[in-house]
């Protein structure tokens, strides 16, 4: 068997990814200042050696800034993603193993949220619930679980006829059994390739929904809601808006990328 | 036979549309007067008679003193009359409000996915063909880029380069084509390119696997082997099938865009229906959100349905469940 | 000549849509009151060309001859009872409403004269009528909302929601001959860096309303200017949710949180020392304004006075604020910044309009940020719309305060109302049920060419004789 060669932009793309995990966990260990302590006198500043990335406009220090909003944006992004599967791996399994009736009033009910302009829906569902970096990760997960459950489900339907299925069947293995021992590992692949782009969609939307003024409550750093402040000094000060910009991009891409050489390593096409 | 199958399909796609539709009006009821924030205090604001009197008074006005299931039946009931109440903010016809701002959005999603779909096409099946070469790799990398800023960061960049620093384009806002075409077109440019970018990303994506897994398939391979030219086996087999396929990909994206583009609409003051719901979310004007996102739903339900009946018809291979 | 404005103004009835935004920018230029208060707070006479205080509770005023209605109706004595009547008609809410419970009765004299005859003496009736636009009694009521039919010297032409509302001068206005613009456009923005941006590149005239940080940012550009207000009324206050926060029943926690606002930096810093910190609940042009503050900046004070009382280890309470209010932001994170290092926690509420006006209303907030333009230069209209409505709530503990608002409304003796207005001053800056913390200056950003426009201490906008140079 040949050994696959790992892409240079594969493993960049997991450091970034591992370095933003790490400033969520361990922000102290990166952070130069306290990401609330305010100097006025200096709001607005360029890069420096005492604040290598600047300060806002209460004169913070945005790369501390970065770092502890790592914590929220991350946890958005992959609590995100983690609720959708939560949500939508055991519906797909149901709707797709029974089949029937039940899959027709699930699938109808997902239809409807479908139908729904998700966008919208998230904006009425973080109305009700108001802005927190919990309610970001419901709302965010309600919107895109159907997505999962769909994936789930095809992948349900196609793994119902293999012999290996029937065969668990005919030793008499239970009906959970089968779902939750036989079938779900089988989804693996295609669950882990939607993850991740689901934890970037999540970390886009939290900028999204932070632009409309909807995203995580001040003081707390978090990066959409730093662009949100951003834009509103953009005659000011460019480099503040230009920071969270591309932290943002630089760690979707990565998701992406990352996402992108599993769903290849995964991809049976591929190994022939 | 085929033909009595067709119909059959239509009418059991358009039961299940009836069933979503009625789905959607019941979570878009209930979820605007979950919302905190009153309509009613609203009315009174901070300065006018806070008496329970005057309270009750402006409720009744506005029909919101009965109960919320009363409510949502007469609603439905006018909605089926063609009737979608006045806003509650100033009495103005809901329908009207509406109806002005599709054509505005329309144009905005319309413009944007015909410049993405047109440069997309070419380059997603010129990307598969090259496949691996630095071309397709830039391209990739491009695409990936696209997808993974926030699409008003790249607005946001289009304002400062053309408003702020060049002063050639106006930054936002929005003049009507009947009134003013030059204007109408200079202010579209922006969030045009803003929205396109995002799809074309999208959609080269999509045409470019699409057609590596086609040309890989069965029957391009025996073309090849028949010794057919390259040109017609591209275009003729290739083209065709990826496009079969990438018609529902754009039909499926036009039904999102469709009241999916608030926060492009609100960045250039675009001010089409995305941003028009949005606002009344924010006002809770409750009307004008139900009768908006009702619309945007129908919509979404009809184009959706209307592509896949297409679907069937242009690819008879498609089996009629 | 184009305007913006920061929001959208969805309803054109002036008895009815009490938002600032509508208020400063269309009321007074698609309507007209009987008189105004122009940029030195003095009577202006508009519709009424002068006026009498026959006694106390009698007022008569002469009414301007030859006015038109946009409608092509001409301006009489009936107009003005029709108005009044329309406000006291509980079924129209209009919001002016309270402001006439002492109003007895409106008649037509003659077709240019009318009496107004009050139940009580009322020292804030002329300021009322001086900001109450007159309606055309043949006006369809109904349509109100949609279509303002004024006498004002910008005719409404039309409204796209979210988009633009136009106006075009009035030819048969009685001033018609100052009117230099023919065309007026106002334009809601989402927010100010893209309306700074659009003045910048020429589409924008004037921008409202905008926030005293983005005012250095205007000027600091080449073609754009500032207007500002000779003086201002317009106060920024925190309420204080006594009856919902235990520990703000402590005058002196109350007293150790304002020790630990730095006003001093808020002006210096966010409102570039055009702000005027405040030392009474009352802004500075009400009469019978005191210095009566006496708790300055010292967080270091502050702890030590929050140590004696039960409260030393800290509290936590919500702080509610209205997004889009740029500089109540900052007040709030600043002054944040400053309780934590008291312990005491603040949790920022920031929420859109119908949310905060939800807590406003139903008083349901450990403290909420409000900003108010006091109408007028007599403080019973300060009291009217802010204390006396926290009676059931922050200031059911203190009688003797409600006892005060309700005389000092009808008390005409000057003397006496100096006393009975310099108590409530004092009971305020000793308990806080509010807290002013500053007094902000009315701005209004401008392209170097537009000139002629006029702006009172109250914020409101007369455009009547603006000129557009080149």
């Amino acid at each position: 068997m040949k050994i696959r060669r790992i892409k240079v932009t594969t493993i960049i793309a997991f450091v970034v990814i591992f370095m933003a995990i790490l400033m969520a966990f361990f922000p102290s260990l990166f952070a130069t200042h306290d990401p609330l302590e305010m100097d006025m006198v200096n709001k607005l500043q360029g890069p420096s050696a005492a604040h290598w990335l600047g300060t806002d406009e209460y004169g913070r220090d945005l790369w501390s800034r970065i770092v502890y909003g790592a914590k929220t944006t991350m946890s958005v992004g992959f609590g995100s993603a983690a609720l959708a599967a939560l949500m939508g791996i055991p519906v797909g399994l149901i709707t797709g193993w029974f089949g029937g009736i039940t899959d027709n009033i699930i699938t109808r009910f997902m239809d409807a949220c479908q139908a729904f302009p998700s966008f919208l829906l998230a904006i009425l569902i973080i109305t009700i619930m108001e802005p927190s970096a919990g309610s970001l990760m419901l709302t965010i997960s309600i919107v895109s679980f159907p997505i999962f459950a769909r994936i789930v489900r095809s992948n349900v339907l196609s793994l119902k006829k293999r012999e290996f299925v029937e065969a668990t069947r005919a030793f008499g293995a239970g009906q959970l059994y089968i779902m939750f021992r036989t079938i779900l590992p089988n989804c693996i692949s295609a669950i882990t390739v939607e993850f991740s782009l689901l934890t970037a969609t999540a970390i886009l939307s939290e900028a999204g929904m932070s632009f409309l003024g909807l995203g995580i409550q001040p003081p707390e750093p978090a990066w959409g809601s730093m662009l949100f402040y951003a834009n509103q000094y953009l005659n000011q000060s460019i480099v503040y808006m230009l920071i969270p910009t591309f932290t943002i991009f630089l760690v979707v891409l990565s998701v992406n990328v990352f996402g992108d050489a599993l769903r290849d390593w995964f991809d049976p096409m591929k190994l022939k | 036979m085929r033909i009595s199958s067709i119909a059959k399909y239509c009418l059991k796609r358009f039961a299940m549309a009836i069933v979503v539709l009625f789905i959607v009006t019941i979570v878009v009821f209930a979820a605007i007067r979950l919302a905190p924030g009153d309509p009613v205090l609203s009315k009174i604001g901070p300065y006018g008679d806070q008496s329970q009197e005057n309270y009750d008074r402006i409720a009744a006005s506005l029909g919101l003193d009965k109960p919320v299931p009363a409510q949502y039946f007469i609603w439905i009931g006018d909605c089926l009359r063609g009737d979608f109440g006045v806003s509650l903010r100033n009495s103005a016809d809901v329908a009207g409000l509406i109806s002005q701002k599709i054509t505005v959005s329309l144009e905005l999603i319309l413009v944007a996915l015909s410049w993405a779909v047109l440069l997309s096409i070419p380059i997603g099946i010129g990307a598969a063909i090259k496949k691996g070469s630095v071309l397709d790799q830039i391209l990739t990398v491009l695409s990936s880029s696209a997808l993974a800023m926030p699409s008003f960061c790249f607005g946001l960049v289009l304002i400062v380069i053309f408003s702020v620093r060049l002063g050639i384009l106006p930054p936002n806002g929005y003049i009507s084509f009947a009134d003013n075409p030059r204007e109408n077109i200079r202010l579209l440019l922006m969030p045009a390119l803003t929205l396109g970018l995002f799809e074309m990303a999208v959609f080269t994506r999509f045409i470019r696997s699409e057609t590596i897994e086609i040309l890989n398939s069965n029957y391009i391979r025996t073309a090849k082997a028949k010794g057919l030219p390259k040109g017609k086996i591209y275009f003729k087999h290739a083209l065709k099938n990826t496009l079969v396929t990438f018609i529902t990909v754009v039909g499926s994206e036009l039904g999102t865009l469709l009241g999916g583009t608030i926060i492009i609409e609100q960045l250039f003051g675009w001010s089409g229906l995305g941003w028009f719901i949005y606002q009344s979310v924010i006002n809770r004007d409750y009307p004008v959100v139900q009768a908006g996102v009702l619309f945007v739903a129908v919509s979404f339900v009809i184009i959706n349905m209307t592509v896949d009946i297409i679907y069937t018809l242009i690819d008879p291979r498609i089996e009629l469940n | 000549m184009t305007i913006g404005t920061t929001g959208d103004i969805d309803d054109f009835n002036p008895q009815t849509n009490q938002t600032l935004v509508f208020l400063n920018t269309l009321t007074f230029n698609c309507y007209e009151c009987l008189m105004h208060y122009d940029e030195n707070m003095d009577f202006a006479m508009d519709l009424a060309t002068e006026y009498e205080m026959v006694d106390d509770t009698t007022y008569v005023f002469k009414l301007r001859e030859g006015v038109k209605f946009h409608n092509g109706e001409d301006f009489t004595a009936e107009d003005v009872v029709y108005t009044m009547n329309y406000i006291q008609d509980e079924n129209n809410a209009a919001w002016r409403a309270p402001q006439y419970t002492a109003l007895d009765s409106v008649t037509a004299d003659n077709e240019y004269q009318v009496t107004f005859k009050l139940s009580v003496p009322n020292p804030a009736f002329l300021g009322s009528i001086a900001y109450t636009p007159i309606l055309c009694k043949s006006a369809d009521p109904a349509s109100l909302s949609i279509t303002p039919v004024g006498t004002g010297a910008f005719k409404f032409v039309s409204w796209t929601p979210n988009d633009n509302i136009t106006l075009e001068k009035f030819a048969d206005y009685w001033d018609a001959d100052k009117i230099a613009v023919d065309k007026i456009m106002i334009k809601p923005f989402s927010d100010y860096s893209v309306a700074i941006t659009n003045m910048e590149a020429g589409t924008l005239d004037l921008l409202c309303g905008i926030s005293v940080e983005y005012s250095q940012v205007i000027e600091g550009k080449t073609g754009l200017k500032v207007i500002q207000s000779k003086a201002s009324n317009k106060i920024e206050e925190v309420e204080i949710g006594i009856h919902n926060v235990e520990a703000f029943q402590d005058p002196n926690v109350l007293k150790a949180m304002v020790m630990a606002f730095d006003a001093n930096l808020l002006n210096e810093q966010v409102y570039n020392g055009l702000g005027k910190v405040a030392t009474s609940c009352f802004p500075s042009g009400a009469k019978y304004y005191k210095d009566v503050y006496d708790a300055p900046f010292d967080i270091e004070a502050a702890k030590e006075l929050l140590a004696t009382t039960a409260y030393k280890d800290g509290f936590s309470f919500d702080m509610y604020i209205l997004s889009g209010e740029a500089d109540e932001e900052k007040a709030a994170m600043i002054w944040q910044a400053n309780l934590s290092q008291l312990g005491i926690q603040m949790n920022i509420q920031k929420c859109e309009f119908s949310v905060w006006l939800d807590a406003y209303l139903n008083r349901t907030y450990g403290m909420i940020i409000n900003n108010y333009p006091m109408v007028g230069t007599d403080p019973s209209t300060y009291c009217g719309i802010i204390l006396e409505q926290l009676v059931d709530y922050q200031t059911s503990h203190l009688p003797e305060l409600n006892q005060l608002i309700a005389d000092g409304k009808s008390e005409t003796d000057d003397a006496k109302r100096a006393e009975i207005y310099e108590k409530i001053q004092t009971i305020v800056s000793e308990n806080y049920p509010v807290f002013t913390y500053m007094e902000v200056p009315q701005l209004t950003g401008a392209m170097d060419r537009v000139n002629g426009v006029e702006l009172n201490n109250m914020g409101h906008m007369f455009l009547k004789n603006v000129t557009l140079s080149n």
